[in-house]
């Protein structure tokens, strides 16, 4: 009783506090303070909004869940066949209640602190945006005041692009610009226009059959036509900035074209290097992904070549039905299970072999090292496969078992659902260690000696040298680290599908093996059911937790930060 | 610490025996002569080379889908051009973000880090779509396209590496006349050998270790790379029984040079992968 009181009186406090800071800050604090009540994240809008998007987002799934599902689940009104969803629902809803009073409390510290007053987007945005205003002004200056000859070149780039360049005799670049702008609007009257249109529609069969396109190939078309549009309205802005640029300036000898190529190579270098990268990334990888995006918000299945948009369609049958939210948290469950398992066991595991080896007194290190990266070097389809077969139903070790009297028939160890779990983690520190022992050794190596000294003076044992010197020296290099290699065990591929395929099946699961994980699930869904609508949903859903745990860890490690202050 | 380290050792064998023992059952089954996953000893009873044989001389059944020489060109041939152009788009990406200050290089920074949070395999299917419409399915050098126009994202090791370099040296050749490229190609490219080399053996080795995308988009026997072509025969069941024993035989001769190469260049990669570690 008495702790409750105190309880209440601390909430009161804070309450309290929270009030008067509120009372005390500046609009934008108010503003932000008030939004981080009606929603998570509002507070954040001001200045990071990606990660407040991330808040937001989670926040009215979890409203919309609650609603919807949460609690009919908890009463028990839904009927439903195991106790686990109902624990699940808790436990979610708890988990929420306890992140939105959190990121409260936050908002109104940082509304405390001003930190959140700093450099956000929010003045950037101002800055910009004053920017774009003197601009215009100069512009609109420039057109008062100068003669109608001038004001012809100052116009003619919104018209014709290279105008100014011909007319100072700029000949390469001003034919470069005519170029391209007459190309554009070429190809905007014969192809772009139609695809943005079949874009829009995606689903084209109401055309005359000679102009019917599968639905996939507007989509590609037409977000290549939006990248064209960009490109291109990013060169003419660029343009119309620079011929006013020299107008203004009066400097009406335009850099040679020559003189411009040879900067490529120089002060400017850093163009050419990115340019190419980025057109790769753009088309391999954005435009894919972009179109990835787009399709969970179709109703892209099966072998149907036309579809159409839906909206949130298959987002809402993976989070309302309640067959498929249960299979959708259980293969969370086990990716997390998995990430965490497969992580930390390979990273201590790391450690710890790679004192081994580089103890004071252990000879032929270096043997030691090559035999481990042995294992290293054999392709994973290879070790893995391999693996499979060892403890497969016939395979080596339920016969060396059987041959030693241990067992009298082989174990089905793929078969059943926990033995399979147990043993795809035990396979995987078999893959995993020889690589973090390698990556770890190079650290372990340039702890500075004074510690051990200093720990041993100290009378320190061998084993809390490593417990209070080396493992809290390595937890704090390599952070970063740890939230990559959980990231990569989320997204591994490899390891779950080369040993198992996600079998055995699952039981209550709707489409998916007992051992699949968020991204082979992702796999089988489109190569066996071929529903790529729901597999695109679970792919963002796949960002969304990566996104959520690297932003959150990362962002505070010290390599980070180091970087943010060199810029 | 006087007394010899026994245990360790000890530790250390046992160790190394469970890390070893896959392997040399591997190698082992690759020359027994009975097919066939289970084997009544570990160590055969009999010893045969066929296994090698048959992998490049298979019989006329076995002909329609084993192909393995070809593989190996295909593999081959992808992965030295591929260790050409990525280590030159990474290298140079790398190089760009760590010497140059510019308006978007924060942006190109962060989104590089958000595209890498996005599951490989999600972008896949619209890959193979927009592969589908260039005409590149079943043909080898889409795995080159795709690999190296991904590759960029994963400069972020080298980067850290180039940034260690000190900016002085930058600066000394800028003074005698060097322009940018040359200090690039000249100065900076040598000092960081370590990660150059790391960097281009990471690249050779992707076409050997891929294997989701590279199923996805080769199909026919002739066109498929090593990882694809293994996976597909023991993974059809009916053949599991005899092609297991060749099987072992091709992951063989796959792994040595690779084995190889990665005990020789040793050095280099525990350099690259410490690297990589500190920054991140």
């Amino acid at each position: 009783m008495k702790r409750l009181k105190a309880w209440l009186k601390a909430v009161k406090n804070h309450i309290q506090s929270s009030i008067e800071i509120y009372q005390k800050t500046t609009l934008k604090g108010k503003i932000a303070c008030i939004l981080s009540l009606l929603f998570m994240g509002g507070g954040l809008l001001t200045h990071a909004v990606f990660k407040a998007m991330l808040k937001i987002f989670y926040h009215f799934t979890m409203m919309f869940y609650t609603i919807s599902l949460g609690i009919p689940f908890i009463l028990g009104l839904s009927s439903f066949r195991t106790l686990n969803v109902r624990l699940y629902s808790i436990l979610l809803i708890l988990l929420w209640i306890y992140f939105y009073l959190k990121n409260l409390s936050q908002t109104f510290n940082d509304v405390k602190t001003i930190e959140t007053h700093k450099h956000t987007w929010f003045d950037q945005l101002k800055t910009q945006i004053k920017h774009r205003k003197d601009a215009y002004k100069d512009y609109k200056n420039l057109m008062k005041k100068s003669p109608w000859k001038t004001k012809v070149d100052l116009i003619s780039p919104f018209v014709f692009m290279g105008y100014y360049q011909f007319k100072n005799k700029a000949w390469t670049k001003g034919i470069l610009l005519l170029s391209i702008q007459v190309l554009y609007i070429i190809y905007m009257l014969t192809i772009g226009y139609y695809d943005m249109m079949d874009f829009i529609a995606l689903d084209t069969t109401y055309l005359p059959p000679e102009f019917v396109r599968p639905s996939t190939f507007n989509m590609v078309y037409g977000l290549l036509a939006l990248l064209i549009t960009f490109v291109f309205i990013f060169l003419y802005v660029k343009n119309i900035k620079q011929v006013t640029i020299y107008v203004k300036n009066e400097r009406y000898q335009i850099d040679a074209f020559l003189v411009e190529l040879k900067a490529l190579t120089d002060h400017k270098l850093y163009v050419t290097l990115l340019s190419f990268p980025m057109i790769g990334v753009l088309s391999f990888t954005i435009l894919p992904l972009l179109f990835m995006i787009l399709i969970a918000f179709t109703g892209y299945q099966g072998s149907g070549q036309h579809f159409s948009w839906q909206g949130f369609e298959v987002f809402r049958e993976l989070l309302l039905i309640s067959d498929n939210l249960y299979t959708l948290l259980s293969v969370v469950e086990w990716t997390l299970i998995w990430a965490f398992f497969a992580t930390f066991t390979n990273y201590f595991g790391g450690i710890l072999l790679a004192t081994l080896i580089n103890k004071k007194g252990v000879k032929g290190k270096k043997i030691w090292r090559t035999i481990f990266i042995i294992t290293m070097a054999t392709p994973q389809f290879v070790s893995l496969l391999i693996m499979n077969q060892m403890f497969a139903f016939n395979g080596p070790v339920n016969q060396f078992l059987m041959n030693a009297g241990i067992i009298s028939t082989g174990i089905n160890f793929w078969g059943n659902q926990l033995s399979a779990r147990v043993l795809i983690i035990i396979v995987n520190m078999w893959v995993g260690i020889p690589y973090l022992m390698l990556l770890t050794s190079g650290i372990l190596m340039n702890i500075p000696e004074e510690l051990y000294e200093a720990a041993i003076i100290e009378g320190a044992n061998k084993r809390q040298l490593f417990t209070r010197v080396t493992m809290p020296y390595m937890l704090f290099i390599t952070t970063p680290l740890l939230v990559t290699g959980f990231i990569h065990n989320i997204n591994n591929f490899n390891v779950i599908y080369l040993l198992t395929q996600g079998r055995p099946l699952g039981v209550g699961l709707v489409n998916a093996g007992g051992t699949d994980i968020l991204i082979t699930w992702l796999y089988q869904l489109t190569r066996s059911y071929r529903l790529y609508n729901l597999s695109a949903a679970i792919g963002i859903i796949i960002f969304i937790i990566s996104a959520s745990i690297s932003l959150s860890i990362y962002r505070r490690t010290a390599s980070y930060k180091r970087e943010g202050e060199f810029a | 610490m006087k007394k010899k380290p026994i245990l360790s050792y000890l530790l250390l064998l046992i160790l190394s025996f469970i890390w070893l023992i896959p392997i040399v059952w591997v190698i082992l089954t690759s020359f027994r002569a009975l097919p066939g996953v289970a084997s009544p000893t570990f160590i055969p009873q009999a010893f045969t080379l066929k296994n090698y044989v048959t992998l490049f001389y298979p019989s006329s059944t076995q002909a329609l889908y084993l192909k393995f020489g070809r593989w190996m060109i295909n593999t081959s041939v992808i992965a030295l051009l591929n260790m050409f152009f990525s280590t030159l788009l990474i290298l140079g990406a790398a190089y760009a973000l760590s010497r140059f200050r510019f308006k978007q290089r924060k942006t190109i920074m962060n989104v590089a880090l958000i595209l890498g949070m996005f599951p490989g395999f999600m972008a896949m299917i619209a890959v193979y779509l927009i592969l589908n419409m260039l005409g590149l399915i079943n043909q080898p050098i889409a795995l080159l396209i795709v690999y190296s126009s991904g590759s960029a994202l994963g400069f972020y090791v080298s980067k850290g590496y180039f940034d260690t370099i000190p900016i002085d040296l930058d600066e000394a050749a800028m003074i005698d006349g060097a322009d940018q490229w040359t200090i690039f190609i000249k100065i900076i490219m040598p000092l960081t050998k370590p990660i150059v080399v790391y960097t281009a053996l990471m690249s050779f080795m992707a076409p050997w270790m891929d294997f989701i995308l590279a199923s996805l988009i080769l199909d026919d026997p002739n066109q498929k790379t090593v990882a694809v072509g293994l996976f597909g025969m023991i993974m059809d069941h009916a053949d599991l029984y005899n092609n297991f024993t060749v099987f072992a035989a091709g992951s063989v001769v796959v792994a040595l040079p690779i084995i190889l190469m990665y005990i020789l260049l040793q050095r280099y990669i525990i350099e690259g992968i410490s690297a990589g570690a500190v920054k991140g």
